[in-house]
């Protein structure tokens, strides 16, 4: 609920005038949307392509967006048909024939399954990732990796996470953060090469 | 980097950020530093959910923003050519302006019609060369035919008959305005001033 009214403000905003809120809404969703179109294309160029497509053709009707759904739901919408209309100026079919709705779009490993797509190289390093990531939480004092996995893994929002650490809303924020923080130090390396 | 920008990137990412920080966020987010935080923590957030980290490193932030920023320039362009056009037909001056343009433009045509008419002679006014001219009928020396003939007598007959036909037809041509009759008239007659 949190994260719709911060989506609605930054729409808002957009409607507004404010270009830059958009890209807030660019940053925050960029990595989502590219992991759901790289479920319909095939490689990296071409899902980096029409993610930004999506977001540009989502930009352009955005004035009309008027808030009676989320806004990743409808900017879910907007990236699997911009995706599709890929797959049908390539000559290829498009997956389940047409009414795929965000979260099926999520879960489709249709055509061309990730591991498909990605290069081995990338793979490898996806996989330290993960691992380096796993390694780092479960080396967080115990208050910093409860707080970080009932955001994380059960979706809490930090009003919920107070109420279960019996804790200030400003103390699960700085846990959070302190949390992150930590992982990312650990991650540096990995990321630095890339 | 201040902890006070990773504290508002993280919450930004769990969707907690108030409106009056999201306005601080995006002065934040200026610093490539800071972009890459952001991207670092929802990094770690599709890891720990066990998605693949493939695509996780996609950014199209910047071409998004440019191609917006295109995207504006071309649309203020437009509108400024609009109010630039609207703003030119609109002001004072133009409309009384393309009336008078109108106007002569009326004017000259209305001039042209009637000389091109008049030309042509369906003008109920007389041509400027047949008010000029007003030519009286003379006799006509017609050498020619008087000596294709047989006669003397004959001769001085039909060059008699001629002279009052063509005497005739001179005068009405010059005196009845039948404008297609005076060139074949000064065609065919001589000089002027020519006694018979």
């Amino acid at each position: 609920m949190a994260d719709q009214n911060e989506d609605q403000a930054l729409v808002e905003k957009v409607q507004n005038g404010d270009p830059q809120a958009y890209n807030l809404l660019v940053l925050k969703y960029q990595t989502r949307i590219g992991h759901l179109i790289s479920r319909f294309v095939r490689n990296q160029a071409d899902v980096e392509d029409v993610a930004q497509e999506a977001f540009i053709k989502a930009y352009k009707a955005l004035k009309n967006f008027r808030g009676d759904s989320q806004f990743y739901t409808w900017l879910y919408r907007i990236a699997i048909n911009t995706a599709k209309n890929h797959l049908v100026s390539m000559g290829r079919r498009t997956p389940a024939g047409g009414t795929l709705d965000a979260q099926e779009a999520e879960q489709y490993e249709g055509a061309y399954a990730l591991q498909e797509t990605a290069t081995p190289d990338r793979e490898i390093q996806a996989e330290e990732v993960k691992q380096t990531v796993n390694k780092a939480i479960a080396a967080l004092p115990e208050d910093l990796r409860t707080a970080i996995t009932l955001r994380e893994l059960e979706g809490l929002n930090y009003e919920e996470i107070a109420m279960v650490m019996d804790c200030p809303i400003g103390t699960v924020r700085s846990r959070i953060f302190r949390a992150r923080e930590a992982v990312d130090k650990q991650l540096k390396p990995y990321l630095d090469n890339e | 980097m201040k902890e006070e920008s990773g504290v508002r990137i993280s919450e930004f990412l769990d969707g907690e950020l108030s409106d009056k920080e999201l306005n601080s966020l995006m002065v934040d987010l200026r610093q490539a530093e800071n972009k890459q935080q952001l991207q670092n923590f929802s990094r770690i957030g599709h890891a720990l959910r066990g998605e693949s980290d493939v695509y996780s490193s996609i950014d199209v932030s910047e071409s998004v923003a440019s191609a917006i920023s295109q995207l504006q320039s071309e649309q203020s362009q437009s509108v400024m050519t609009e109010k630039t056009t609207s703003g030119f037909f609109a002001s004072s001056w133009f409309k009384p302006a393309l009336g008078a343009a109108f106007a002569s433009v009326v004017a000259m045509l209305t001039i042209v019609v009637n000389q091109s008419v008049s030309v042509d002679g369906v003008s109920q006014g007389v041509p400027a060369v047949a008010q000029q001219q007003t030519l009286q009928p003379q006799n006509i020396e017609l050498t020619n035919f008087a000596r294709s003939s047989g006669t003397q007598e004959t001769d001085m007959a039909a060059r008699e008959e001629l002279n009052n036909y063509l005497v005739n037809h001179s005068r009405s041509a010059s005196g009845g305005n039948y404008q297609g009759m005076v060139p074949y008239v000064r065609a065919v007659a001589y000089e002027p001033g020519q006694t018979k």
